[in-house]
């Protein structure tokens, strides 16, 4: 890998298209677009102009079959599937921009810290010891076990990670970025042997789990995300100004008045709650958390004031997007997330960084 | 065993009117994973007499939920897991937020039968076969009490 490129460099002016509030409210519309497209396409072929039906069905609580299977599919079904795809996309692409600016690197993504890998563990570990060795757990949790464990896995292997990393109580980012890569790589081996002695069954399972999807979505997992999601929002706008000072160097941060090691530690915290929730409903979904934050650099430069909300914004946008594209393609099965996030993304970047000049993080 | 066949066909055509049946093999992460088209279940809903809902996708894949509400199927066939009972599989699979609004889940018929002898085509096939066509078509086995099996 290459030493840490400066990300510090100020955008060129004429590479920008937006200023600072206009990209926030061009993503903001998006999200509002592909919330709409999220509620009213879907196998079933009910669209929302069922809602005001349905809203009535349940406000007077008379309704009949026909309204309550559009309530079913709108209500139980498509709603929840877009709040988390929401939350989904705008935690990892929000995590993902703190990562890269806390590490300075834009090769970093919210994986980094140990997340991501640790739940992809537990949560395989949980598919393939679940009739075995983990049956108590699997039994406890019932159809939980599986988001419980990536959560818990997730967060377990960050915290190992800041407790190998810490040093008199200070947090070496180099130290930080390399023990994560080793960590990812020791959980992501130990993943690779559950899996090679798992059956046939689990093996799909697996593969699929970690393709990622929505498709399991429901109010539970909402309400269960909830308060990360809320987590994410308080802490966000508290960072802005820690994010800003860092990207000059620690030191000068430090010099700015920045608690550095105080961010540092929020930054991993907030992250590890966030992805390990995202994760955990939704199984393994990349691409989101490193490419997001460089498109909205490309497009309005590296002030944390517009990347941070409209990171989340274009994060939720495009995971919702891709989720339409994933249960319609092939209907009536579907595509994993994860797969048409990159089919859909990748193009798409690719074009914008070689029109706006590379190197333009 | 070819006898076995030949018995099953013959009372396969007296089903008036196939039932509608998804193979559900798991449920994971809230999601099902049902058998489609090329599976063994496949095979045995079809030597069974019903008409597997899910032909539609190829081998054993999760579908959506809404997938699921739109193909409405009137039975449930899974395999019967040891460490639970009946009752709770009924309750965990009607759950599922696109079997909930199915006729399956109205009437509550969902069958479970051990994996192995129902998915297993081995000699005993006909014969898990014909035990799942008595479950699926109660009022067959009323009529064809005293035949020979």
């Amino acid at each position: 890998m290459t030493a840490a490129l400066p990300i510090s460099r100020p955008a060129r002016q004429g590479n920008r298209v937006a200023g600072t509030g206009q990209l926030t409210g061009v993503a903001a519309v998006t999200l509002g677009m592909a919330a709409f497209l999220s509620l009213s396409i879907g196998s079933t072929g009910i669209t929302l102009s069922a809602l005001p039906r349905v809203i009535a069905a349940m406000l007077t609580g008379n309704t009949d079959a026909a309204t309550a299977r559009e309530q079913l599919v709108l209500i139980d079904i498509r709603l929840p599937r877009l709040l988390l795809g929401a939350f989904v996309g705008a935690a990892l692409a929000v995590s993902g921009a703190m990562m890269q600016g806390m590490f300075r690197n834009p090769l970093a993504d919210p994986g980094l810290v140990g997340v991501s890998s640790g739940a992809a563990l537990a949560a395989v570990a949980t598919i393939a010891l679940g009739n075995g060795l983990a049956a108590p757990w699997a039994r406890a949790f019932g159809v939980y076990a599986l988001p419980v464990s990536a959560f818990c896995g997730g967060f377990a292997a960050t915290a190992v990670l800041v407790g190998i990393v810490s040093r008199r109580g200070q947090l070496a980012t180099s130290a930080l970025l390399l023990a994560g890569i080793a960590l990812g790589a020791f959980a992501t081996a130990l993943t690779g042997l559950i899996a090679f002695a798992s059956d046939d069954r689990e093996l799909r399972d697996l593969t699929l789990w970690m393709l990622g999807s929505l498709s399991g979505a429901s109010w539970p997992k909402v309400v269960a995300v909830a308060p990360f999601a809320l987590l994410v929002a308080i802490v966000l706008p508290r960072l802005i100004r820690a994010l800003n000072g860092l990207l000059l160097g620690e030191a000068e941060a430090f010099h700015l008045g920045i608690d550095v090691e105080r961010t540092k530690r929020l930054i991993v915290l907030t992250t590890a709650g966030a992805v390990g929730a995202a994760v955990a409903v939704s199984g393994v979904v990349g691409f989101v958390g490193i490419v997001v934050p460089h498109l909205v650099r490309l497009l309005a430069g590296p002030d944390h004031r517009v990347v941070l909300p409209a990171s989340a914004l274009i994060g939720g946008s495009l995971v919702l997007m891709a989720d339409v594209a994933a249960r319609m393609l092939l209907r009536p099965a579907e595509l994993p997330l994860g797969v048409v996030l990159a089919i859909i993304g990748a193009p798409i970047f690719l074009h914008m960084v070689v029109r706006r000049g590379i190197g333009g993080v | 065993v070819e006898d076995d066949f030949k018995v099953l066909a013959e009372r396969r055509t007296r089903i008036k009117r196939p039932l509608r049946a998804l193979f559900v093999l798991a449920v994971q992460n809230g999601r099902a994973v049902v058998g489609g088209q090329g599976t063994s279940a496949d095979a045995i809903l079809k030597l069974a007499g019903a008409e597997n809902v899910a032909t539609a996708v190829n081998g054993f894949r999760p579908l959506p939920n809404e997938a699921i509400v739109e193909l409405a199927p009137e039975a449930v066939v899974a395999m019967r897991r040891s460490s639970d009972s009946d009752a709770h599989d009924v309750e965990q699979l009607f759950a599922l937020k696109g079997l909930e609004s199915t006729p399956a889940a109205a009437s509550r018929r969902l069958i479970t039968m051990d994996g192995l002898y129902l998915l297993g085509f081995g000699p005993r096939a006909a014969a898990a076969a014909r035990d799942l066509m008595l479950r699926l078509y109660p009022d067959l086995a009323d009529r064809k009490a005293g035949a020979p099996q």
